[in-house]
């Protein structure tokens, strides 16, 4: 009779199989358990000398067979067999079948009689039955490479190689090569025997694209230096694995679908249609001034370092954030982007042009880089020929650096119609594309209430956000379209379908028209209410557009984006002009100015925190103003003098009690006393107001009303603080609407507050420029909308048509039941559709 | 001319076992981020059995010590670990059967039996990521230092060289063996744990084979 041995890390699971075995096959087979190691064996893992041992209890001159499960297992088993051969000359077979149904097909033919070929043949045969049933056959692994066909050396220190790679040693590969020749002090030169091309030294990218190894060439490393037995090693691995290449024809392996929330979202409204571009294809323009000697060549090439330190700083910090969700093909594509950036050849060409061709440094690097990516571009293989975006983008990111700050940037050729891509668009970016052609902002992250997303709405440029799924399409597509306010994406769309979108678009414009021509009125419900529409600004263009659109006055001056352009902190004198020079186009209206709201995620440069675990929870508004106390006083002292030629409310960000409005007034007289003996302008008292953007300030409403003379509902910050939900963050969109019944009710008691004090309570998050929140904001008692400049036509349109008594009385009825967010977009639906009074 | 003494190979073996002990956090570590986590400690369990047989290695000669530590790891690593250094042993053991003490010649020839032995046992060959890749340059730069008529301190100081090399050649490798080859493409950009537990086997026998204890 065959014995049988079972093998298993586990001595538990070997035990168990022997019962099955003996249960349901017989109890008569021969069999032995053996794996777990430790005093009792109850540690996983295998023993060569506890396997011998099992074979030898079962040993039999029919024969034994051994299965096992995996791993050490195996070799254990080997090194058993081979101890056992000094002691025993019966047969023996390990087998590599399934260890449960291989033993138990094995048990059923030892039970039988049958010899140990047999036995061995069902045990290999054990998954058969469960994979027929299952109908789950394996896939085919592909083919591996042959001990032949590794590279053997040609002679000394020469290997010869067939390259297999689908795309040949095409930007991947020969990333990988270059970083893993990098350690090594032997030199490694390279030549494509096939092509006649080289040899180069594997250091350069750029000289190994220009080997042009294709599949099937036949290629030659020299290796030689100390540690030349190493290098050598570190080659055979890498041919060994196709040089990284991991299937050999990545190109086929469909890209992992990058996990975001899938669907595209809206951002600013607005239909925009145009051709795609993408951020990095936008280059500043190339100066031409030449540089006349050595000297001046060498401040351009220090210019030159500068910026391709910065360009690596900024890649490296991108792809750490992103490389948890990117696909390992574009991880790898941008490991060998950063490689083009060290290329120690391109760097030597430039260096070349700039000394003896007088080229400056912008110029020396564009033509370098155009001529690399038009060289990718000549040949044959589709693959490679789009890897020239690749030489482009770094082309263009260096340019960048290069740029002068008042410098704009500028579209190329085909930008007149154009929709940038982005990854999300930044206050700087903003600012940038403000004076080109863009139609729109197609953002492949950021979020509904995002910075981004703020300044899209106020330069009403149509926006969507969250497109980073449909990246590639984008990226070759002709025609992109989108619809801002419903967040629907088309790429490429039909003839017809594009007839339909510019309709839409004109009709949209027409309408927006129509609204702007009334804006300059009052806006007054049709039950005789005076609702205040006025708009948020950050800049002198805000203002501007502000007066254009028709506000009613100035909601929301954000202090600080005029800041951003400071590298260091401003002085009073600077704070006062930048401020005057902003509000000037406003004359003596209304302006409520925010003091200046940094932390969270709007960092300053020279107004840093010590690092912060949750910033948004950290330093930030007025407590960062109070821990800067030098600062604090010069801002303060600032804004008084600023109210002397403006009517100015002052509104104090991040309140969390009334204890800081008590602070802050005892602060400002004691400024107000300092300003008058140094006999300088300034108004003193001014109205002060608390933001309500904490869930504390919203609760102890009653308190701070009875300290300072208005309210604000900062509905984007009390919104992502009431639902725990982090704006900007793309997997949370869902949470970022300030309708939920939690936030429209932790703002009912304060609104009432306000009411009973008789000081005014407005809003100026972004959620009174949305139409649908609008009657609900009306209705709860707000009479005192800040929004987007460019909402402020549309907003005051729909004030118009609106009934707010009998919404507030539904609205009355209803507010108990409403649970989520969308029970309130519901309500404001149903008020339409039962209403025709109310809401038309 | 400089021979290796019996109580050398025991200093080099106690040695080894000793920076087992001490790196053992650090080699599991490297297998818990692309194996079982279990490399450091495998490693301890058998080294310290073979430490408490110090004794019975005494005396020995070198064929016959380097059996009772390659049995005794086989017994008690419990990973492939104990079958792989266990096989190396048990090669090294075969040619060294008698003697007590080994030219630098011997020694090499001790080393390629065996890497011979871990390469027919665990089938990987370089570049699959495992201790093959430090070992097999090691190896090589002894064997050629010593044909080049190099000193014995000499040669060693070039394999604990290639094996750093190796070492680290393994860092951007995807493993084809093991328990790391089920993690595919994850592999990469991770030190191989077997290559780094044999780094430290050259670098305890440059410590201690060489007179510069």
């Amino acid at each position: 009779m065959v014995g049988l041995v079972l093998v298993s890390h586990s001595r538990r699971l070997a035990e168990a199989t022997v019962d099955l075995i003996k249960r349901t096959v017989g109890p008569d087979i021969s069999i032995a358990a053996a794996g777990g190691v430790g005093d009792d064996r109850s540690e996983l893992g295998t023993d060569a000398l506890d396997i011998q041992e099992a074979i030898l209890k079962v040993r039999s001159p029919d024969g034994v067979l051994v299965l096992m499960d995996m791993g050490s297992a195996i070799l254990s088993a080997e090194t058993a067999k081979d101890l056992v051969s000094f002691e025993m000359t019966d047969p023996l077979v390990l087998c590599s079948a399934p260890l449960v149904e291989g033993s138990i097909a094995a048990a059923v033919q030892i039970q039988i009689g049958s010899g140990l070929n047999e036995v061995t043949a069902a045990a290999q045969q054990g998954l058969t039955p469960k994979q027929e049933q299952l109908d789950d056959t394996a896939p085919q692994p592909e083919p591996a490479r042959t001990d032949e066909e590794m590279l053997v050396p040609a002679k000394g220190t020469e290997l010869a190689v067939t390259i297999r790679n689908e795309h040949g040693l095409h930007l991947r590969p020969a990333a990988n090569l270059i970083r893993a020749l990098a350690p090594f002090k032997a030199t490694v030169q390279i030549e494509n025997l096939s092509a006649k091309r080289g040899p180069i030294a594997a250091k350069s990218l750029v000289d190994l694209a220009r080997l042009q190894v294709r599949q099937g060439d036949q290629i030659r490393f020299s290796i030689a230096g100390p540690d030349q037995e190493s290098a050598i090693c570190a080659i055979n691995g890498l041919v060994h694995t196709n040089f990284g290449d991991n299937a050999a024809s990545a190109a086929k392996v469909p890209p992992r679908v990058v996990p975001t929330t899938d669907e595209p979202f809206p951002v600013s409204a607005g239909i925009a249609i145009g051709q795609p571009i993408f951020l990095e294809q936008l280059e500043p323009p190339i100066p031409s001034y030449a540089v006349p000697d050595e000297p001046a060549a060498k401040i351009e090439l220090e210019k030159l370092h500068g910026a391709i330190n910065r360009a690596e700083k900024a890649f490296t910090s991108r792809f750490e954030r992103l490389r948890t969700t990117l696909d390992p093909e574009t991880v790898s594509i941008l490991e060998a982007q950063r490689l083009i950036l060290e290329d120690e050849t391109i760097i030597a060409d430039v260096g070349e042009r700039v000394h003896h061709q007088h080229e400056n440094a912008a110029q020396a690097w564009h033509t370098i880089l155009t001529g690399l990516a038009e060289e990718q571009e000549s040949v044959s293989d589709e693959y490679l020929r789009a890897r020239a975006a690749d030489f482009r983008e770094i082309r263009s990111i260096v340019l960048n650096e290069l740029r002068e700050q008042t410098e704009k940037m500028v579209l190329p050729d085909n930008g007149a119609n154009a929709l940038l891509v982005c990854e999300e668009l930044t206050p700087s970016l903003a600012d940038t594309i403000g004076s080109t052609a863009i139609q729109g902002v197609l953002q492949l992250h950021g979020g509904p209430t995002s910075h981004g997303a703020i300044l899209a709405r106020a330069l009403r440029l149509p926006s969507i956000g969250g497109a980073a799924s449909a990246v590639d399409q984008i990226r070759r597509a002709t025609y992109v379209a989108f619809d801002g306010e419903k967040g629907t994406l088309w790429i490429d769309p039909s003839p017809e379908l594009r007839a339909t979108i510019e309709a839409a678009q004109a009709a949209s414009r027409s309408a927006f028209e129509a609204a702007l021509s009334q804006s300059r009125e009052p806006a007054k419900t049709k039950d005789g209410l005076l609702i205040n529409i006025a708009a948020n600004a950050g800049s002198r263009e805000d203002v501007t557009s502000a007066l254009r659109y028709g506000a009613d006055s100035i909601g929301l001056f954000r202090s600080e984006f005029l800041f951003q352009k400071f590298d260091q902190l401003p002085s009073e004198e600077k704070q006062l002009s930048t401020y005057q020079d902003a509000l000037a186009p406003f004359g003596s209206r209304l302006v409520t100015l925010r003091l200046l709201d940094i932390g969270g995620d709007k960092p300053l440069p020279f107004l840093t925190v010590p690092h912060e675990a949750n910033p948004f929870l950290g330093v930030r508004g007025i407590r960062l103003l109070f821990q800067n106390p030098g600062f604090c006083r010069s801002h303060l002292r600032a804004v008084l003098r600023l109210a002397v030629d403006h009517e100015i409310r002052i509104l104090v960000p991040m309140v969390t009690d009334h204890s800081e409005l008590v602070q802050l007034r005892k602060l400002f007289e004691e400024l107000h006393q300092e300003l008058v003996s140094e006999k300088l302008p300034h108004k003193w008292p001014a109205p002060i107001g608390a933001m309500i953007e904490t869930p504390s300030a919203a609760i102890l409403a009653g308190q701070i009303a009875a300290e300072c003379d208005f309210l604000s509902f900062g509905t984007n910050d009390l919104t992502q603080y009431v639902l725990c939900a982090e704006r900007g963050n793309p997997a949370l969109n869902l949470y970022a609407d300030a309708l939920h019944p939690a936030v429209l009710r932790i703002c009912q008691p304060a609104i009432e507050a306000a009411q009973n004090r008789n000081i005014s309570v407005s809003v100026c998050g972004e959620i009174g420029s949305d139409p649908e929140a609008v009657p609900i904001l009306l209705g709860l008692g707000l009479r005192d909308l800040s929004v987007t400049a460019a909402a402020v036509p549309n907003i005051k349109a729909l004030v118009r048509e609106l009934d707010v008594s009998r919404i507030a009385t539904r609205l009355a009825e209803k507010f108990d039941t409403f649970g989520t967010a969308t029970d309130v977009r519901e309500f404001g639906k149903e008020v339409v559709s039962k209403d025709p009074v109310g809401i038309k | 001319m400089t021979t290796i003494t019996a109580d050398q190979i025991i200093a080099w073996i106690e040695r080894y076992s000793i920076r087992i002990a001490e790196q053992k956090e650090f080699l599991t570590k490297l297998d818990s981020d692309i194996g079982d986590a279990d490399h450091g400690a495998n490693m301890n369990r058998g080294f310290q059995a073979v430490l408490a047989k110090k004794a019975e290695l005494q005396g020995k000669d070198i064929g016959a010590l380097l059996k009772i530590v390659a049995m005794t790891l086989i017994s008690t690593v419990g990973g492939a670990a104990g079958a792989l250094y266990g096989t190396f042993f048990l090669q090294a053991s075969n040619v060294t059967a008698g003697k007590t003490e080994l030219t630098p010649e011997e020694f090499v020839l001790v080393l390629e039996k065996g890497l011979a032995g871990i390469v027919l046992r665990g089938k990987a060959a370089i570049g699959d990521k495992t201790m093959v890749d430090a070992l097999h340059p090691a190896v090589k730069a002894c064997r050629r230092a010593i044909a080049a008529n190099e000193s014995l301190d000499q040669a060693l100081a070039e394999a604990v060289a290639a094996a750093e090399a190796g070492l680290q050649s393994t860092i951007p490798l995807m493993a084809r063996r093991g328990r790391a080859s089920y993690l595919g493409e994850r592999s990469v950009n991770h030190q191989d744990p077997g290559a780094t537990s044999t780094f430290f086997l050259f670098e305890c026998a440059a410590e201690t084979l060489t007179g510069k204890q």
